[in-house]
């Protein structure tokens, strides 16, 4: 039996959004573990030890976590702005996992006559519709902090309003240098450009501003501001329970895995391994892996900085720098003759 | 000497004010009617030599059925030649009234508040003279001696019969009918309930917003209510409200024997209860001059200081926490469980230990004792290493500490604020040094100043930091000279204070009297009050025991550091961010058992 063309068309990206979704929650579900294990040894603790224990790892404890909190009450305040509130989590989690659409995970495999490309969708605008796609999670936390009708809330929603849109400029910024050089924007290609030399080499300015801007835009320690614990309670987070706030510490992590997935992609090469050995994907997760790690091991180290310090490191000093970046990659290329 | 002086200057300028100066145990303390007080207040500031620029606690003791029955004690400290002096003013209690001192010291504020609060003594010309550790729906004040005891009512009970109304003073539980807030930058009573539109401190009126930031916040360190006011994140206002933890302890003194007092002080600063036991400790034994053996001497010194590296532990742990740096606090509590061992080890308890007894210890030190010490602190010097690590050169806390919240030695002795933070700015004060007790004049120690002009909250961190390292100094002196007394007495052979060794019971009829009589009546100290103080983590700890001759105390009253360091938290958070306020809150170091006893 064969299918018609628009039928493949409708199944074949059906089939990988429910992966990539399915695949990238039980991530989720682990990252949490991971995290707890990693932060305990920093911090010369214990860690989770109780729950499903197997070897040195709690394995199960991420389903008890799920099932604790699928159990909590569910509980909507009675001053809360009850359209925000609810849609709050939701856009946060959709917007992070939107990104994953357009980031090829694999270098296409051809069975037969049908050649499967291991990425959502290959548009032409990908880091453009990434970038948009970035700048929507705020939504987010923002209606979660203004439909709680709490201060704290309130406060951490618009701490992240001020910090995400500062720090999107300098990621945009510091991603245009890359796209300076590939001369394209569509993901698939910058990868396979990358399968000499990987961009980290030319950009490597670049790929310091992107970082700290990710930990900025993911909202962990160093930046941790919307939610800092010791200051505003938990931030936006203060008025919720149950599902909806486990929905925000899944958008948390998954913003995590996209923006260290997009790193990987844009600087790293990708699915592009040394050697050829191991699928590309494989490729891919350790480096995605990698940021993980460094994001868990900042947050081990590094108090938090103040509001306004944030802002002015932000417009003081790593704005600045990705323009001078820009044009200095500009001169290069111009110089090279390209 | 100096007190000589003082006096002799008092008499000259107050000839008609002076009506009795009295000497016992040392302390001297002078009755002057209240029309003078502002004006001798102002002259021990300003005019005379030496000056005393702190005023250290203001308190009062009720006398019934004496009349004028109140007497309003201020206690005047001259920094650094150690002169103290107390103030007495006697009010009757149908017109009890003094003039309010927080024209000259601003730290006068909560002591006042207290006063009134508990004793019923009104200030005039105080600018906000509420309740300060009882809610304002409280009837009466507690301190009074006719204040009835009896069933108190209960607020918080599943149980019906708990509330019934044939209890004797059995009353449905009053609710507070207003809140410390702040409007404009003003302190104000909010009332309680939902928000009227139109009053100043709903949003509506005023660009500024209100945060109650506690009593139920993760970093106020315990349950301090903060009012807050901010535009936008900066502070415009910040009034800590405290209470919230008052258990009445210095009232449960007052109907305990003075030894099964001891307990209670320990609830009091949780992180520092050696330190608060040895304050009533040598209080009780200064007024009753006893002399305590030379090993309990030590093994007290030992013990504080031990206890001191782990408060400190905590407080650079939580400080750092505060400021995100959570690691640092998990580090710094792994080695307070080291600590914490130490004093299971040696009274069975982690934290209340109430180890000192009158003339010495309550028994002697266990075997392993030194090993236990020495180990601890042969690895703390390590482990504060590791924090500097973390921290010292660290840009974001650097940034995060450093000309935040700064204040003068001018501001530190308006406030009565004393401890690490007042020598942080730069004024070299340690009773320890100052007015050495349990023998510490006898060691070898520096103590750590601040260089710059002003102190802020690196200042007082790089403070604890090096007090810990001077106290692994005592400690190490210490341990040599506790090898020497080993087999020594810990405690007083003074019968009519501690009681016989078992042993002695079954062969020594005069023995077995003054056991049934310890474990019966108790000690008994002669009339009179005895003021003692330590250096405790945060500050001056001090406890002034009134006698009557009875069994029981009559009055005790502490003098607790965390008290007076609260009181500076709006002068210093003033400008700065609610993400600086949790920093500053944690650089006072203040234990709300300690603020609210």
């Amino acid at each position: 039996m064969t299918l018609d063309p628009w039928m493949i068309a409708i199944i074949e990206p059906l089939v990988k959004s429910l992966v990539v979704i399915i695949a990238l929650l039980t991530l989720f579900a682990y990252l949490t573990l991971m995290e707890r294990i990693v932060i305990a040894k920093i911090q010369s603790r214990i860690g989770p030890n109780r729950v499903g224990r197997v070897g040195p790892l709690a394995l199960l404890q991420p389903i008890a976590d799920a099932v604790k909190m699928i159990m909590k009450e569910d509980f909507i305040p009675a001053q809360a702005d009850k359209l925000a509130y609810i849609l709050a989590p939701a856009i946060a989690v959709g917007t992070a996992l939107l990104a994953w659409a357009v980031i090829p995970l694999n270098p296409p495999v051809t069975i037969g006559d049908y050649t499967i490309h291991f990425q959502i969708a290959d548009i032409n605008v990908a880091v453009l519709y990434l970038l948009a796609i970035g700048s929507l999670s705020v939504y987010g936390i923002v209606l979660g902090g203004w439909g709680s009708n709490n201060k704290y809330s309130l406060l951490g929603g618009l701490r992240s309003t001020a910090q995400m849109v500062s720090y999107e400029i300098s990621l945009g910024l510091s991603l245009v240098g890359v796209l300076m050089i590939s001369q394209t924007l569509s993901l698939t290609k910058i990868v396979e450009q990358q399968s000499g030399w990987w961009f980290v080499i030319f950009q490597p300015v670049a790929f310091i501003i992107y970082f700290i801007c990710m930990l900025a835009e993911t909202n962990r320690l160093p930046f941790d501001l919307p939610e800092a614990e010791t200051e505003l309670v938990a931030g936006y987070q203060t008025e919720y329970s149950s599902l909806k706030f486990a929905l925000f510490y899944m958008a948390e992590y998954i913003h995590m895995l996209t923006v260290s997935a997009i790193a990987a992609t844009m600087f790293l090469g990708g699915y592009q391994g040394p050697f050829g050995i191991l699928p590309g994907v494989h490729w891919l997760f350790i480096k995605i892996m990698f940021f993980i790690f460094l994001f868990m091991w900042i947050r081990g180290t590094l108090p938090r900085f103040r509001y306004d310090q944030l802002m002015r490191f932000g417009w003081k000093f790593l704005l600045p720098l990705s323009l001078a970046n820009v044009f200095v990659t500009a001169v290069v290329l111009v110089w090279l003759g390209k | 000497m100096s007190l000589e002086t003082t006096l002799a200057q008092l008499r000259a300028r107050f000839p008609n004010a002076l009506n009795d100066v009295s000497e016992f145990r040392g302390e001297t303390r002078v009755t002057i009617p209240r029309d003078a007080l502002l004006d001798l207040a102002r002259f021990l500031r300003d005019e005379c030599a030496p000056r005393f620029p702190m005023l250290l606690d203001i308190t009062a003791l009720d006398w019934l059925p004496r009349e004028p029955r109140l007497e309003v004690l201020y206690y005047f400290l001259a920094i650094p030649s150690n002169t103290r002096l107390r103030v007495r003013v006697l009010v009757s209690s149908t017109d009890a009234n003094v003039p309010s001192l927080t024209a000259l010291w601003e730290g006068a504020n909560f002591y006042e508040r207290e006063v009134y609060d508990l004793f019923g003594i009104t200030f005039t010309n105080h600018p906000f003279l509420h309740r300060i550790l009882l809610p304002d729906s409280t009837e009466g004040h507690p301190l009074r001696k006719d204040h009835p005891l009896g069933y108190e009512p209960v607020e918080f009970t599943h149980t019906y019969a708990e509330i019934q109304p044939e209890k004797p003073n059995a009353v449905a539980p009053p609710k507070p009918k207003q809140l410390l807030g702040s409007v404009r930058g003003e302190m104000v009573a909010i009332p309680v309930g939902l928000p009227d539109p139109k009053t100043p401190w709903s949003a509506e009126d005023s660009d500024t917003l209100l945060i109650n930031m506690g009593p139920h916040h993760p970093s106020t360190h315990g349950v301090l209510r903060v009012a807050l006011e901010v535009d936008g994140e900066r502070i415009i206002n910040a009034l800590p409200d405290i209470g919230y933890l008052h258990t009445g302890i210095e009232k449960n003194a007052e109907y305990k024997t003075y030894l099964k007092a001891i307990p209670l002080f320990d609830r009091m600063d949780y992180l520092g209860t050696l330190f608060n036991n040895l304050a009533y400790v040598l209080a009780v034994e200064k007024l009753m001059e006893v002399d305590v053996p030379e090993r309990a001497q030590i093994a007290r010194v030992i013990l504080c200081e031990v206890q001191r590296i782990q408060s400190h532990l905590v407080a650079v742990g939580s400080q750092a926490m505060d400021i995100g740096a959570v690691t640092v606090m998990t580090y710094a509590f792994r080695e307070r469980e080291i600590a914490l061992d130490i004093f299971e080890m040696v009274a069975g308890a982690r934290m209340m230990m109430s180890y000192f007894r009158f003339g010495g210890l309550a028994q002697d030190l266990p075997l392993g004792f030194s090993d236990a010490v020495r180990g601890f602190i042969q690895m703390i010097p390590g482990r504060l290493k590791e924090y500097e690590d973390l921290l010292n050169k660290n840009p974001i806390w650097l940034e995060r500490t450093r000309g935040i919240a700064e204040y003068t030695k001018a501001d530190a002795l308006a406030y009565g604020v004393t401890g690490p933070m007042l020598r942080a700015t730069g004024i070299n004060w340690d009773l320890r040094k100052a007015h050495p007790y349990s023998g510490y004049e006898q060691y070898d120690f520096d103590v750590p100043v601040g260089t710059r002009a002003k102190a802020d909250v690196l200042e007082c961190y790089y403070m604890r930091m090096a007090e810990m390292r001077q106290s692994i100094r005592i400690i190490e002196q210490a341990l040599a000279k506790l090898e020497k007394t080993k087999g020594q007495p810990y405690i007083t052979s003074n019968r009519k204070i501690a009681p016989p060794p078992k042993h002695e019971l079954q062969t020594s009829m005069e023995s077995l009297i003054h056991h049934f009589k310890l474990w019966t009546e108790g000690i008994t100290p002669p009339v009179g009050y005895a003021y003692a103080a330590v250096e405790s983590p945060r500050g001056e700890l001090g406890m002034l025991v009134s006698s009557n001759g009875n069994n029981m105390p009559h009055r005790v009253r502490v003098r607790t550091p965390s008290f007076a360091n609260l009181q500076i938290l709006p002068l210093i958070s003033k400008g700065y961010y609610i993400a600086d306020l949790v920093g500053i809150i944690a650089m006072t170091d203040i234990i709300l058992g300690d603020v609210d006893r």
